[in-house]
């Protein structure tokens, strides 16, 4: 199968990986990026087979480049991240004539976006399934016939997780100090403020741990500081306290490892990161902040509500996923799946 | 400066060690401009092979009571502030690192 994830920051790659590995080794996922942590994610993982696009293509470059390489996959099943009709428009006359399986995979969209191109009706006729992999929205797209719901996909399983001893190491902790965890991803220019939260946080809690999990060190970060590793979910375990963004990855690892989540909800032109940090702090242990003092406040607050205990057991809604796809390419007669 | 064809001795990689092969040291990331002989030495690589297991009684830690006292007057009216504004139509379909 090939999987569609072009798009900005660690999500649509992070989100496709997770499915790929939950599809090994029935189904050989390649997985179409522009990320510009492609190489950082295949040297965790080379085992997933990327392709990764240049970050700095132009739109044009990237569209044509994207529908060279479905082309050139010849996939039995084409499974489309987010942007139903491309994240350029590329796809629009291409998702109905293509002649394999044809999987929708919905995360929460702007509704100004959906009302303007019309996606209801383009999703509904174009796709043979819609996958809603826990980022659910009733105001935007949906809900379809062919709407399969699961669990949030995560790249990892419970039983892969590395315990608690395990991460500690992996985040150079010594001392039984409570550990404040800064995930800084997104956008570059996002990073300052990540920066900013660690450094704040090294004056004014020397009782804790403080560890900014970042591809990139962010100036303000000490290099002691600085752990440089993904996933960071595999980090969680160790941690008491997470201070990250909203997006999809960052809150449903958070939820999952049952971490407490400082959110900061940025502001992006498709997902409403704030509208997702809303719904699951009904549910879990989220603040939402805007500026560091308050992360930096809303952290050693929530560090001081006692130890956590170990990793709750929960849900990847990966395999389900899977599982439906598979259930569809026998529907469809198609034969992607290669049994080993 | 460094001579011709010279390349970096060192074994750089946090996640899977490798020889680093960079042509020069200038604006490494990993040594620092040469300053650090081994940049992963004190780190563990990944890697682990068993798991814990947990007691029954650790099963369904629930952070949502937290959450009660957390939960925000939002609705779903409330969801379309929340994205970057737009220019129309034209302001989508325009940018590749979007998301």
């Amino acid at each position: 199968m090939f999987i569609y994830a072009l798009g900005g920051g660690f999500g649509h790659l992070t989100r496709a990986c997770s499915l790929a590995r939950a599809a090994f080794p029935d189904i050989q996922a390649r997985i179409l990026t522009n990320s510009p942590y492609a190489a950082y994610v295949k040297s965790a993982m080379p085992e997933l087979d990327l392709v990764a696009l240049d970050p700095a293509m132009s739109l044009d470059q990237g569209c044509a480049e994207a529908l060279h390489q479905i082309a050139a996959a010849t996939a039995d099943c084409l499974i489309v991240d987010t942007f139903p009709r491309g994240l350029g428009g590329e796809l629009a006359s291409v998702i109905p004539a293509f002649a394999g399986l044809k999987v929708y995979v919905q995360r929460d969209l702007n509704p100004h976006y959906a009302a303007a191109y019309n996606l209801n009706p383009f999703v509904e006729d174009s796709y043979d399934l819609v996958l809603v992999p826990g980022d659910t929205a009733q105001d935007s797209l949906g809900p379809f016939a062919q709407t399969v719901t699961t669990a949030p996909w995560l790249i990892r399983s419970r039983h892969e997780m590395p315990d608690r001893d395990r991460a500690r190491q992996l985040l150079g902790l010594q001392d039984e100090k409570p550990c404040i965890a800064v995930c800084a991803t997104g956008n570059l220019e996002e990073l300052a403020w990540y920066g900013k939260v660690v450094s704040r946080l090294l004056e004014r809690a020397p009782e804790c741990d403080v560890r900014c999990i970042a591809s990139i060190r962010p100036d303000a970060c000490p290099p002691e500081c600085w752990v440089q590793y993904w996933p960071a979910m595999d980090l969680y375990a160790a941690a008491d306290v997470v201070i990250g963004a909203a997006g999809y990855n960052t809150i449903y690892e958070c939820v999952a490892c049952g971490v407490p989540l400082v959110a900061r909800a940025w502001q992006r032109k498709y997902d409403r990161q704030h509208l997702r940090a809303c719904r699951a702090a009904a549910q879990a242990c989220i603040r939402i902040v805007d500026e560091p003092e308050q992360a930096v406040a809303a952290a050693l607050t929530l560090c001081g509500t006692g130890v956590r205990p170990a990793l709750p057991h929960f849900e990847n809604g990966a395999p389900d996923a899977v599982a439906a796809i598979k259930r569809a390419l026998h529907r469809t007669g198609t034969h992607d799946i290669q049994r080993t | 400066m460094m001579p011709p064809l010279w390349k970096c001795p060192r074994r750089v990689g946090f996640l899977f060690p490798h020889p680093c092969t960079r042509t020069t040291q200038v604006g490494c990331p990993d040594c620092q401009n040469g300053q650090i002989d081994d940049p992963y030495r004190r780190r563990d690589r990944y890697y682990y092979s068993d798991y814990d297991d947990y007691d029954d009684s650790l099963i369904g830690y629930d952070l949502g009571a937290a959450a009660n006292q957390l939960a925000p007057g939002f609705t779903e009216a409330d969801g379309e502030s929340l994205v970057t504004p737009d220019d129309g139509p034209g302001g989508f379909e325009d940018d590749l690192s979007a998301s």
